[in-house]
């Protein structure tokens, strides 16, 4: 029986996320700017036989909500029923955390102050004592390393006490200048008693004139000069022009005093030492090329880590597809059952499973080693500044990261960008950058048709992720200027300490998160895809397969764009999910037949034979980084946006884009070599 | 000196914010980051293309804009 809920709350970059996995145990991704705290995670807590309902907030810098996702925040803390919350502090920089704490504490008096991330803060030389830090605010407080599962225990104590009542909290009031605090007193106990308000921080929002708030509690109460109670009054207030910047100085200075007893420096150098990497990492000169060499350096891995594998798993997966066969003809399966079975799911799951886990399996540990050192955010602090000529910002670069995983991922992620406009331009340009579904596809063309080399490969990758970029610039440009019309909003990153990696987490997190969940994916889409694709090239009308019909229809059109029409059917049947584009390209070429499907270099010679030449292969890699977003990020995009334009957008700027590009690489081939 | 902000400030420099001239969103957002009247600030990175600059404030690292940054006045230190 669930004997209460709380609710989890903090800054973005607390490890927040890693609070909430260790102590429900649900399995969930952490940090902030990869929307995995989508909505609020909810989580049980269980203990002694009782269970807590958590609710993981998303990470947020304060109450007074400017994004998609603090909006969710906001709208819980304020409006939702709970018993108590926890605010997730990063021990490094507490005094931060405490403003967000302070605000949470004015409007749930219930909160217990958990610091996090003490061993990062040790290393650094800093302390916390949360004897002081309870003394001064009045409220419970636990320092912690969720990373290490240090304290969780106590933690976990701590919330089901907190819950019952066994541990009181007894928050002291800020205070506020004296023409302040008379209103705030008089407006504050109004909407305790009759909106059920449990601190007073709904009053300062009102008497701030917050527009965020004040919107959602007219949504829920009726408009405030409506209410006569209300209305009259704040009437009767003399309320000063800066109140707003009164109540944020009372709340962060009272940060500062509760800090200078509660935080101790026993060597304040060893903070700056981030600053000397920084100089090197962000550096005039070094900076981009070292992120360019970065990148380079992890699809040099990708790519060359991942041919055996790959070839191990296709000669494994072809041996007991041998195997079936023969146990099939045994116990005398039906030949055109057989077929399907073996033909057409076997050989497309075989694929996607051989071509699609090696990299994935290389690619995502080394990328979550970047995010959880705490590299990307230098990413946008980088390119922000291209982000901005092009009217948007350099918080667009993490969600092309987030693409890089998975478009829908991308898109989600898109949260993290405060403006509107800035948001719906990330989204729509968003599957420019190419997902691990279209990664194997790409990697596979380059070593089929372009190198062998390992290295060779992996700069040809490099140039091929960095055009996609400059085609991110150069399209939400255009979009600013024309239907998403505007000037780039203000802009604040944070940019966290650098982190040591902790591997095994990494490890865990990016096999069991990312690997084994896309992967997943792809092998439920591959089994009807298999399906429909082996339908599609064995039944026959006037003696020719759908897919012959099909292909032979586009032709003429392809044949503009420097494809064929067996390629673009590849990608037109492939929406569901781009890994299945080049097993359906083979299945065409080979005539149903797909047996000669296996390696690397069988694959390239079955494209050659059936004319696929240098130009197709440019321009097939190029339609592969620029068509249609798949159908599962459509959704995504849909849902996001709830507007059926920016979904049609989102699917007609990357197409219109690839045509373009393709046509005009035909053309000069066709002029000039 | 007179009408400097943190947008003229170089990696290194210390100073103390005076006044947020800032309207609209942002200005809340300043507060809650911690940028108040009367709190020290440290430039400490500029992106490889000068904008934009990174601060440390109140213990945490915040990147602004130039444009953004030049609201915020202050004394050098």
């Amino acid at each position: 029986m669930i004997s209460g809920t709380i609710a989890l709350a903090g800054n973005p970059n607390v490890g927040k996320s890693t609070v909430f996995n260790s102590l429900t145990g649900l399995n969930q991704h952490t940090g902030n700017w990869s929307g995995k705290t989508v909505g609020a995670a909810e989580g049980i807590l269980k203990r002694n036989g009782k269970e807590i309902k958590l609710i993981d907030l998303p990470g947020t810098y304060s109450l007074s909500a400017d994004s998609a996702e603090e909006d969710v925040t906001r709208d819980f803390l304020c409006f939702e029923k709970f018993d108590a919350a926890v605010v997730v502090c990063d021990a490094c920089c507490l005094e931060r955390n405490l403003i967000f704490a302070l605000q949470v504490a004015q409007l749930v008096p219930k909160t217990l102050i958990c610091v996090n991330m003490i061993d990062d803060a040790r290393k650094k030389g800093i302390e916390i004592d949360t004897d002081a830090l309870s003394k001064e605010t009045g409220l419970p407080a636990i320092k912690i390393s969720a990373a290490n599962s240090e304290g969780i225990e106590e933690l976990e104590k701590s919330i089901f006490e907190l819950a019952n009542g066994k541990i009181k909290t007894d928050f002291i009031p800020l205070r506020y200048p004296k023409n302040i605090e008379k209103p705030l007193d008089e407006l504050s106990s109004v909407l305790k008693s009759e909106f059920g308000f449990r601190g007073i921080y709904p009053a300062l929002k009102i008497l701030e004139n917050d527009k965020g708030f004040i919107g959602e509690f007219e949504k829920r109460f009726g408009k405030i000069p409506e209410n006569k109670t209300l209305h009259s009054l704040l009437d009767s207030f003399e309320i000063p022009d800066d109140v707003s910047e009164k109540i944020s100085a009372c709340t962060v200075f009272r940060a500062e005093e509760i800090c200078l007893s509660a935080v101790k420096f026993s060597d304040k150098n060893k903070i700056c030492k981030d600053d000397k990497i920084d100089s090197v990492l962000t550096g005039k000169i070094l900076g981009i090329p070292l992120m360019l060499l970065l990148f380079a350096f992890i699809f040099w891995l990708t790519v060359s880590g991942a041919n055996y594998p790959s070839e191990f798993l296709s000669s494994l997966f072809a041996k007991i597809g041998e195997w079936l066969n023969s146990a099939f003809l045994k116990i005398g399966v039906p030949h055109l059952l057989k077929s399907l079975l073996l033909d057409g799911i076997w050989k497309v799951l075989s694929w996607v499973v051989a071509v699609m886990l090696p990299p994935m399996a290389i690619f995502f540990p080394l990328f979550t080693f970047l995010e959880d050192i705490g590299y990307l955010p230098r990413i946008a602090f980088n390119l922000d500044k291209g982000f901005k000529s092009s009217g948007t910002c350099g918080k667009q670069a993490l969600t092309m990261c987030m693409g890089i995983g998975c478009g829908s991922v991308g898109v989600t992620g898109a949260r993290i960008i405060d403006s509107p406009r800035e948001r719906l331009i990330a989204i729509i340009t968003n599957s420019f950058m190419p997902c691990n579904g279209k990664l194997p596809a790409i990697i596979a063309l380059i070593s089929m048709f372009f190198t062998d080399s390992a290295v060779l490969g992996a700069v040809i990758l490099t140039a091929l992720v960095a055009f996609s970029v400059l085609m991110t610039l150069f399209a939400s440009k255009i979009l600013s200027k024309t239907v998403l019309k505007g000037i780039p909003a203000s802009f604040t990153l944070e940019l966290p300490p650098y982190r040591l990696p902790k591997i095994k987490k990494i490890i865990i997190r990016s096999v069991l998160d990312r690997t084994l969940k896309i992967l997943a994916r792809a092998v439920i889409v591959a089994v009807p895809a298999g399906i429909i694709i082996w339908l599609c090239s064995n039944v026959l009308i006037n003696e020719k397969t759908m897919l012959e019909i099909f292909s032979l229809f586009l032709d003429p059109f392809a044949r503009i764009f420097g494809l064929d029409g067996n390629i673009l059917s590849g990608f037109i049947l492939s929406f569901p999910a781009n890994e299945i584009a080049l097993p359906i390209m083979a299945m065409g070429y080979s005539g149903g037949e797909l047996s000669e499907l296996g390696s690397i270099a069988e694959t390239a010679l079955l494209f050659s034979e059936n004319g696929f030449d240098f130009t197709n292969a440019v321009c097939t890699l190029i339609f592969f980084l620029f068509h249609w977003p798949c159908a599962t990020t459509l959704i995504t995009i849909q849902k996001e946006t709830k507007n059926i334009k920016w979904t049609i957008l989102s699917a007609a700027v990357p197409l219109l884009l690839g045509f373009s590009l393709c046509f005009a690489i035909n053309l000069i081939s066709k002029l000039f070599l | 000196m007179k009408n400097f902000s943190l947008c003229d400030m170089k990696k290194g420099d210390m100073a103390l914010i005076e006044k947020i001239k800032t309207k609209g969103a942002l200005r809340q957002r300043l507060f809650d980051l911690g940028f108040v009247e009367g709190t020290k600030v440290k430039c400490v990175k500029t992106s490889p293309f000068g904008d934009p600059k990174a601060f440390l404030v109140r213990g945490s690292v915040i990147a602004l804009r130039n444009e953004d940054s030049s609201g915020i006045l202050g004394v050098k230190l």
